[in-house]
């Protein structure tokens, strides 16, 4: 049942696309930027799932006893998407201040209007 | 004109990724066979049900990671420690990222003031 | 946070639960940092959890109370010491004759302690320290920046609380575009001519 996750963060990066070449309102397209960096971070982590597994983390209770440490899924994509979101996170946040500054120089966030390089 | 093509391409885009799911999905490697497995003997010993001779990284870092780092989580042993170049760079995005932010609204708000003067 | 002339209630039930809040968000995001090794978490994600008591803060007293209560000053230049704080922790390594960020002194301790797995935990709590201080100063920043209350008279965003110097840059822009000015009014007359030969074509 993994293939949902796929599908799912396909569909949303296709979204985000969607909204980067359609919309007239700056900020929804700084939105929709956001939203292919989440769908990308979704399939990079279910690309890592092995089926039956659980959390790759050592159980103190069966480290104690014994027990052999149960199947793990992947460790390395869950540790590279950690980067990724914070890569996500900062690229908005520089965006949206880019964002404010067209504001107050040309008084309307519409990309019809900011198109020209004034004086 | 433009926004057929628009939505168009992006169907295509979005058959295409379909496709591209439904192909690696079929081609996961089998790691067991979940059929005529009893759970109590699965949950005891699971390295018995293993059908896979995994030989990637991700096998090498698990396997040697609680005698080379003592740390029982494994994802925290692989940010920090086996791949750690990888998270000195990402702090330095997220100071760059901040800093950039302060410089470009507070320079906005200098000229507004001034262009107001005068 | 008040609306026009006192919608004084909704004032009342959101400071009682940014009160009831903000203790646990501070204590969950100091454990989840903490406990980084042992448990599911690290140092990124304890960082946003407690970077988001400042965001209750503001949502149950204001911003001009947020701002006294934390200074962005201090945050700014704590986000600094916590990255170089980073790259010391990996220097370690080659004042030991290895390589850099090596994991040093690894067998301090058994698995599941506290203090476990030598310098992982400790760039861990580095990380931390850093996200937290970080994203708490973004947070403010750009909170400042929504209009203040007309009740507040003295409201001072975190910008210009920390106004920098006269940037030399700034007045060579000014000369650049003064001197461009005069290129900018001949296009209005060239347009006006243009429509001059319009009328005359008719």
């Amino acid at each position: 049942m993994i293939i949902v996750n796929y599908i799912a963060s396909i569909i949303l990066i296709v979204l985000g696309l969607y909204a980067v070449c359609t919309k007239k309102n700056l900020i929804k397209v700084v939105l929709g930027l956001g939203i292919v960096d989440y769908g990308v971070n979704m399939l990079i982590v279910s690309l890592g799932f092995n089926d039956g597994g659980t959390a790759p983390i050592y159980q103190m209770s069966d480290l104690l006893n014994g027990v052999a440490p149960h199947f793990f899924v992947d460790p390395v994509p869950q540790a590279l998407t950690l980067t990724s979101i914070v890569i996500g996170a900062c690229v908005d946040a520089m965006a949206l201040s880019l964002v404010i500054m067209i504001y107050r120089k040309y008084k309307s966030i519409n990309a019809d209007d900011v198109r020209r390089l004034h004086g | 004109m433009k926004r057929t093509l628009t939505v168009m391409s992006l169907l295509v885009i979005l058959v295409c990724g379909i496709f591209a799911g439904r192909y690696a999905y079929d081609n996961i490697p089998v790691t067991y066979d979940g059929r005529e497995v009893s759970v109590v003997d699965l949950y005891n010993n699971p390295t018995v049900y293993d059908e896979s001779n995994p030989d990637g990284v991700a096998d090498v870092i698990v396997k040697e990671n609680l005698e080379k780092t003592m740390a029982a989580n494994n994802v925290a042993a692989v940010v920090f420690d086996f791949r750690g170049y990888d998270t000195l760079g990402e702090s330095f995005i997220l100071l760059t990222a901040i800093a950039g932010s302060f410089v470009i609204l507070s320079r906005g708000h200098k000229k507004e003031e001034k262009g107001g003067e005068a | 946070m008040k609306f026009k002339d006192g919608i004084k209630e909704q004032n009342v039930i959101i400071k009682c639960g940014a009160d009831k809040f903000l203790p646990f968000a501070l204590t969950f995001g100091i454990y989840i940092i903490l406990f980084g090794t042992v448990s599911p978490g690290g140092g990124f994600q304890g960082g946003v959890c407690v970077a988001s008591g400042a965001l209750l803060l503001y949502l149950g007293y204001g911003y001009n109370i947020a701002t006294k209560a934390i200074n962005t000053e201090v945050l700014r230049i704590n986000e600094a010491i916590g990255a170089s704080l980073y790259v010391i922790l990996g220097l370690l390594g080659i004042a030991f004759g290895l390589n850099f960020a090596r994991n040093i002194f690894f067998d301090m301790g058994n698995v599941g302690d506290l203090l476990s797995a030598g310098t992982i935990t400790f760039m861990g709590y580095a990380v931390g320290y850093k996200v937290l201080c970080g994203v708490g100063f973004l947070l403010l920043l750009m909170l400042g920046l929504l209009a203040p209350d007309p009740d507040d008279a003295d409201a001072v965003p975190a910008l210009e609380a920390a106004a920098p110097a006269e940037l030399p840059l700034e007045e060579t822009a000014n000369a650049v575009l003064e001197s461009a000015a005069p290129a900018a009014e001949a296009v209005p007359a060239a347009a006006e001519a243009a429509a001059a030969v319009k009328e005359e074509a008719e």
